[in-house]
């Protein structure tokens, strides 16, 4: 995820390569978002405003997209999101307690960021792998089936 | 035409209405919410839910387009359930405690729907969560409390006037109306044409300016034509108790369609300056207050006749007040100089051209709302005539090409597909070299491209504002003519104020010249006088003044008339294309004041000249640049 933190110049230079690399059709623009995300670990205001100059889009659209879609985000986050399903399949098959003991578990709510700039707690609507729910994903890992208990286990894998 | 019934009627439809247009047409009420007839259709509230014989669910009659031998029915229970059970969940979804609401009580649509059902309540509970309300903006604040996420508002900032400043954040219940990236309403790229406030049904955008000061029904409504500049977009200003309000677009109205800008909807509002409101002579030096008779007196004594006059009008006046203007002093007086303030620099040389070909070759302004390559010469639709500017604006991400030239600063040119230079003086040269691009590849890679632009496009459409039209001589204007006819584009001129074109067409466009004149009369109505006229006047020796506001200027003159501003008189207008329009009356004349109209029929008596009042035939007489019509 983030690696090391951009500003100014170095966001416009990167969004310019982007646009050029990915061509300024409308259709880029989730392509480029999820790129900026990537490098950035989130998408800046300054990215914003230059994606609007460089793809000539209005950048209430750009920002709008941004927050439309849960994989991207206009907020710094943590080394490691977890996204976890809150969709009523994975509720019924125990998502609930899984839900609590990882609150419980990072101290952290709904769309909260640790402290340590570790973790990011984020629910998302059906992944569609509601056959193995409760489902979730960190980073880009999938967790099917998961269990209150196998939490902290899952959770020690990451650094 | 295909034929349907609704609630049992049989009803003929043009192929391509919606059902919720056939049924209005058929004068059958269906309630909409996110549905408004300026935007297309959005179905996004679901209250305008009909059934439909052979569908298997309710159906959005706003968005469903009727065909031949549907049947629909608006009023069955199952409808009736599903309106409520649709409110039900919109009232729940934020804050809907209307009593504290500025719209609450006839101007929600929200409310007055639910009215409509008969609900008195409704069974979910709330939603308890507040959201941050954003007072910013100078004109409105902006209530996410309050949003029903219609999106009304984001479409008409979008689809109307081009300027894509609203949008909303994440989805569902989380979705927040934002401007820009999230920055606060006031400091965000919006321009303030207050179409988003007009068109919210709920209480989630409030004017300012009017935020509990009267319900629409409490108001009285006084619709015409705005006298904010040449566009001539028709408005209705609301009064109470003789009090300015708030000022609204006529929906309705075939050019603005609703539309206006900050000048001609907030700006009037905002007018602090000092109201003139007794006539005042000057006396030993000063200027004292004074009798309409003593002022009469002094006008008789001071002003002679013949070139030693400079008379000048401001082209904010109705055509009546400037027809009577010119009758006294060009026919009846002999001025040496009748003009205006605006001096014919947005339409001398074009009206000389007309004259020429002894035809228009200008083009109704609607040819804007509708093309796919725009040259702008020397012009800033964003600054000035804005609601033309939302009609190009707005089509530009349906791929319409937008070429600016100009070398001024020029904030239209930030949406510009390709930038020109072009001086002020070299309009010459600049159309020579477009007209050879328009023949034959020139190797001027910016005018090639400019010409590609025009000359692939199916209407094309070539504007251009004062500063053009004053520095094009006759040679310019005609290269001008060749380059439309060889590409098949429209022409049109903006002008410059409200009644710019009629000034000209009564011939009162004379450059402001003064020398040696012994008298200057100056009907400024409302309008602020320059800096270049205030100095200009200081060399002559009697200067009349006839103002609502006062001024530098006023406070240099000899006899100063108080008179009426835009909300206090009624006049006819014609815009930039032609169209003869009236403004309305919207507020009484203050004691001691008279119209510039009655003032120049007072002066007239007082100097024994019988002036002509007739105006129609005077402003038609001349060839006009654009076809002259009745609105
Ligand atoms: S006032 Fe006009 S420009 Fe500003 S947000 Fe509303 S519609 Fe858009
Ligand atoms: S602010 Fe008004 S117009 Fe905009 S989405 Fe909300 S309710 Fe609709
Ligand atoms: S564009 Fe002109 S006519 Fe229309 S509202 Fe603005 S000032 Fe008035
Ligand atoms: S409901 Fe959780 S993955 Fe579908
Ligand atoms: S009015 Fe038809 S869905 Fe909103």
């Amino acid at each position: 995820m983030a690696t090391e933190v951009k500003e100014g110049q170095d966001i416009r230079n990167m969004v310019r390569t982007l646009v050029q690399n990915h061509g300024d059709e409308k259709a880029e623009l989730i392509p480029i978002l999820h790129e900026i995300n990537r490098e950035l670990g989130y998408i800046s205001d300054e990215a914003i405003k230059e994606l609007s100059k460089r793809m000539n889009l209005p950048s209430s659209h750009i920002y709008s997209v941004a927050t439309f879609y849960r994989m991207l985000s206009t907020e710094p986050r943590g080394r490691h999101v977890i996204q976890f399903c809150e969709s009523a399949p994975c509720h019924v098959a125990g998502g609930r307690l899984v839900w609590q003991k990882l609150q419980r578990e990072l101290g952290l709510a709904k769309g909260e960021t640790s402290q340590d700039d570790k973790w990011t707690l984020l629910t998302t609507s059906c992944l569609g792998l509601c056959g193995v729910g409760p489902v979730m994903v960190i980073d880009n890992d999938i967790y099917g089936n998961v269990t209150p208990e196998q939490v902290p286990g899952i959770l020690k894998n990451y650094e | 035409m295909i034929n349907l019934t609704i609630d049992g009627k049989e009803i003929e439809a043009q192929e391509g209405t919606t059902v919720l247009e056939a049924a209005e047409a058929a004068g059958v009420f269906v309630p909409t919410l996110c549905h408004h007839p300026q935007l297309t259709p959005y179905g996004g509230c679901r209250l305008c839910m009909v059934e439909v014989e052979g569908a298997r669910t309710l159906q959005p009659s706003c968005t469903l387009p009727a065909t031949n031998g549907m049947v629909v029915k608006t009023n069955t229970q199952k409808v009736l359930d599903a309106r409520k059970f649709v409110l039900t969940l919109i009232f729940s979804e934020r804050n809907h405690f209307c009593m504290y609401c500025q719209v609450s009580g006839g101007d929600c649509e929200l409310q007055n729907r639910a009215y409509d059902e008969g609900m008195t309540h409704w069974d979910l509970q709330p939603n308890w969560q507040p959201f941050e309300v954003d007072a910013s903006h100078p004109f409105m604040v902006l209530d996410n409390n309050r949003c029903i996420l219609c999106r009304r508002c984001v479409r008409a900032c979008g689809e109307l006037v081009g300027n894509y400043t609203l949008g909303f954040e994440e989805r569902g219940a989380d979705s927040l109306l934002v401007a820009d990236y999230n920055v606060p309403f006031g400091e965000s790229s919006c321009i303030s044409c207050g179409t988003c406030v007009q068109i919210c049904p709920t209480g989630a955008i409030i004017d300012r300016q009017s935020a509990y000061q009267g319900k629409e029904t409490e108001v009285d409504h006084h619709i015409g034509v705005c006298v904010e500049c040449s566009v001539g977009c028709q408005r209705n200003v609301l009064t109470r108790d003789n009090r300015l309000i708030r000022i609204e677009g006529e929906w309705d109205a075939v050019l603005n369609h609703g539309l206006l800008c900050d000048k001609g909807r907030f700006l009037p509002l905002e007018d602090d300056r000092a109201r003139l409101l007794t006539p005042l002579v000057r006396k030993d030096g000063s200027l004292k207050a004074a009798t309409w008779d003593d002022a009469m007196k002094a006008i008789a004594e001071g002003l002679g006749n013949g070139e030693g006059i400079a008379a000048i009008a401001s082209t904010r006046l109705p055509i009546e007040d400037l027809a009577l203007f010119k009758s006294v002093f060009a026919d009846a007086l002999q001025a040496g100089l009748v003009t205006t303030l605006e001096e014919g620099k947005a339409t001398a040389s074009l009206a000389k051209m007309a004259e020429k070909l002894g035809k228009p070759f200008e083009s109704n302004l609607d040819v804007l709302k509708d093309t796919d390559a725009v040259l702008s010469l020397e012009l800033d639709l964003v600054d000035e005539h804005q609601v033309a500017g939302f009609f190009v604006k707005r089509q530009l991400t349906d791929g319409t090409k937008l070429i600016v030239a100009d070398s001024k600063g020029n904030k239209l040119a930030e949406n510009a597909s390709l930038k020109l230079d072009l001086k002020a003086g070299d309009e010459n040269a600049f159309l020579d070299k477009l007209h050879k691009a328009v023949q034959y590849e020139t190797g001027d890679e910016a005018f090639d491209k400019a010409a590609k632009f025009l000359k692939t496009a199916e209407k094309p459409v070539i504007v251009y504002g004062e500063d053009f039209a004053a520095h094009a001589d006759e040679k310019a204007l005609e290269t001008l003519l060749e380059i439309s006819e060889s590409l098949g584009a429209a022409l049109v001129g903006v002008k410059g104020n409200a009644n710019s074109m009629a000034a000209s067409q009564l011939g009162l466009e004379a450059p402001i010249k003064v020398n040696g004149h012994k008298s200057a009369f100056v009907m400024l109505g409302d309008e602020e006088p320059s800096q270049k006229l205030i100095k200009q006047l200081e060399e002559v020796p009697f200067v009349v003044a006839l103002a609502a506001y006062g001024s530098q200027l006023t406070g240099n003159a000899d006899v100063v008339l108080p008179v009426t501003m835009w909300a206090e008189q009624s006049g006819t207008y014609m815009n930039m294309d032609g169209r003869l329009q009236k403004a309305v009356q919207a507020l009484e004349v203050p004691d001691g004041v008279l119209t510039s109209r009655d003032t120049l029929l007072k002066i007239s008596e007082a100097l024994s000249i019988e002036p002509d009042a007739d105006w129609k035939t005077k402003v038609t007489s001349r060839t006009p640049t654009v076809e002259i019509k009745e609105a």
